[in-house]
């Protein structure tokens, strides 16, 4: 009886630590990182090795894996969209708690209302860089937004009134405030911004990066129109879509996406 | 015999009173009078030529007015042009 006891208790101890193995826990990837690559399409992940024995990691996409690699980084290579990026480390069959998210989702800022520089209302337009990264209008007139301002919103010409005619309103950047001959904006550290021609479609990556592609103005001149733009200062990559121009009270709606990897040209919304 | 007589002076009375010319006319136009005559036709001819003149004219010049009007009114002048803004490409 007491040997039957005794391989009882041997029997049960064995199996405690037989089913103990199988709950081993891995170390979530950490400080991971997401870069462009340097055409501007790559996406780059990178992150601390997991120190403990591990045989790889498995890079997600929108909550699906697209790779394993077996150190540290990866490259999602020509992506076409734009979304969130996770990695996990993995032993066998068992997987660590996924990393934190990082993303290639543009920043999309609803649409405001703006106005052509001299109409009765604010004609700049920034992006809150070091916070979430949403849109906001500002005025011109105040040479303490200079460091806020993006764009703005001119017809290039001084009418008291404001609004497109005779002429077009234009996306300008904030460095060619003090040139416009609505003569408003005071001397100050304004911000330069570039932008592409009319952009026929706004899923598709914008355009590289060159004198050739991106201008201190463009002309909107079409309703509704999509303009590409690059913060020289920052680097990112951005698109804008105005609309609804009114001749009368000088105004026009403008939404906004910004890409929060810098150099990214992925604009996909 | 006597009455062939009488009827040749019948018919003598006769000629003389038919070859009269009407009463208050001196017989046929002057030269004179038909040249003044002329004169006035051809002014008469040269007025209506000066009439038919004037009147190609002024058709002609209806239709270049019509035309006009046609097209439209005449363009706005326009308003002054602002000062060009080069358009610069990025650094």
């Amino acid at each position: 009886m007491k040997k039957l006891f005794a391989l009882t208790i041997v029997s049960l101890f064995l199996l405690t630590i037989v089913g103990c193995g199988d709950e081993t826990t891995l170390t979530a990837p950490a400080n991971i990182t997401i870069t462009a690559g340097t055409d501007g399409i790559d996406v780059i992940l990178d992150w601390d090795e997991v120190t403990e024995e591990i045989d790889g990691y498995i890079i997600y996409f929108e909550s699906a894996a697209i790779g394993t690699v077996t150190t540290a980084g990866y490259t999602d290579a020509d992506p076409t969209e734009t979304g969130d990026y996770f990695v996990t480390a993995y032993l066998g069959d068992t997987e660590s708690d996924p990393s934190t998210s990082v993303t290639t989702t543009p920043v999309h800022t609803a649409a405001v209302t703006i106005y052509e520089l001299e109409a009765s209302g604010n004609s700049g337009y920034g992006w809150d860089l070091a916070g979430d990264m949403t849109g906001s209008t500002y005025s011109m007139t105040d040479a303490a937004n200079d460091v806020l301002v993006d764009f703005y919103i001119s017809n290039w010409i001084n009418d008291p009134v404001g609004g497109p005619w005779p002429l077009n309103y234009r996306i300008e950047s904030p460095s060619e405030g003090t040139s416009d001959p609505g003569g408003v904006v005071p001397a100050g550290n304004w911000r330069t911004t570039w932008f592409t021609d009319p952009i026929t479609d706004p899923q598709a990556p914008l355009p590289t990066y060159s004198s050739t592609t991106y201008f201190n103005y463009t002309e909107i001149d079409v309703d509704p129109i999509y303009i590409g733009f690059y913060l020289d200062d920052e680097g990112y990559f951005g698109l804008t879509t105005f609309s609804g121009a009114n001749a009368a009270d000088g105004s026009i709606q403008v939404e906004t996406w910004i890409q929060p990897v810098p150099g990214l040209r992925l604009i996909a919304h | 015999m006597r009455k062939m007589a009488l009827l040749l002076v019948a018919v003598v009375a006769v000629m003389i009173i038919g070859c009269q010319p009407p009463e208050g006319m001196t017989g046929g136009v002057s030269q004179e009078a038909f040249d003044t005559l002329k004169m006035q036709v051809e002014t008469m001819q040269t007025d209506l030529d000066n009439v038919h003149a004037a009147l190609d004219q002024l058709i002609e010049d209806y239709n270049a007015l019509k035309a006009k009007v046609d097209k439209g009114a005449a363009p706005v002048p326009k308003p002054p042009a602002p000062p060009e803004q080069p358009r610069k490409g990025a650094k």
